[in-house]
């Protein structure tokens, strides 16, 4: 049981060491204020509202899954909710969806709440940020 | 009753479950001049591509519920009326394998995410254009 807790500290932190570390780039996501060039910034407010929705309906839908141990679905989810949020500027999230979606499936049956509990609380970092953002862009 | 494809069609079909990239992809045709058709996964675009024809381009997220981006284009690329019709793939997968794959099945351009707001711009307007 305890070498199998090392084992799997180890696989994932490997995988989070692949990605970046940033919790919101907001370089990443400045650049598509850049595309609204008509000088309206409802784009990047339209974005952000749909991701946190999105982002929010998604933890649910993947807890539910995980309760159901259904893992394809889960895997499907943090699939989706990783390329919204990369493009986004949303590294961290992306960065734990990846893991849900890579883990070999022995080592996600292990992991995957400790993995949703970690995408909750990245989720939770990440949201004041992009409020902010939205605040600032409807000043 | 079947839709032929005009060739000065303004319309844009985009297929992604994501409603972040489904959105922005939207606003980014519109902006460009075109008309997008907008819907959230394969079968429904599979369904319109069934009996409308009458699209510029064609943008299709790789995974999605139902039928996959690249079974649609598979399907594009059998029917005669949909032969002319560009399709864009777009994935999380940064496997080269599958934009191989993608190619070998009849895509016109590969988009991998996340992208950023030029690239995103660029490789829409090569399909556009």
């Amino acid at each position: 049981m305890w070498s199998e807790q090392i084992k799997t500290e180890t696989i994932s932190d490997s995988l989070f060491s692949l990605l970046p570390a940033e919790t919101l780039d907001l370089n990443v996501l400045r650049q598509f204020e850049e595309l609204a060039s008509d000088g309206s910034q409802d784009l990047l407010i339209e974005l952000i509202d749909l991701y946190l929705t999105d982002a929010q309906e998604r933890l649910y839908l993947m807890h539910s899954a995980l309760a159901g141990q259904d893992y394809a679905l889960l895997r499907s989810h943090a699939h989706c909710l990783r390329g919204s949020s990369g493009t986004l500027g949303a590294m961290q999230v992306a960065r734990v969806c990846g893991a849900i979606e890579h883990l070999p499936l022995s080592q996600l049956v292990l992991e995957a709440a400790q993995l949703l509990d970690s995408l909750a609380e990245e989720f939770s970092r990440v949201r004041p940020g992009l409020l902010d953002e939205q605040r600032r862009l409807t000043k | 009753m079947t839709i032929q494809r005009n060739k000065t069609s303004n319309r844009i079909l985009i297929a992604d479950d994501d409603p972040v990239i489904r959105h922005l992809l939207t606003s980014l045709v519109t902006k460009e001049g075109f008309t997008p058709v907008a819907v959230s996964d394969g079968r429904d675009a599979y369904r319109i591509l069934r009996n409308d024809s009458d699209f510029r381009a064609a943008i299709f997220d790789m995974m999605m519920p139902h039928l996959e981006g690249l079974d649609i284009v598979k399907y594009m690329r059998t029917e005669k009326r949909l032969l002319r019709i560009p399709a864009m793939m777009i994935t999380s997968e940064q496997d080269l394998k599958v934009m191989v794959e993608s190619f070998a099945a009849g895509a016109t351009l590969f988009l991998p995410k996340p992208f950023t707001a030029e690239r995103l711009l660029t490789s829409l307007r090569m399909l556009l254009n």
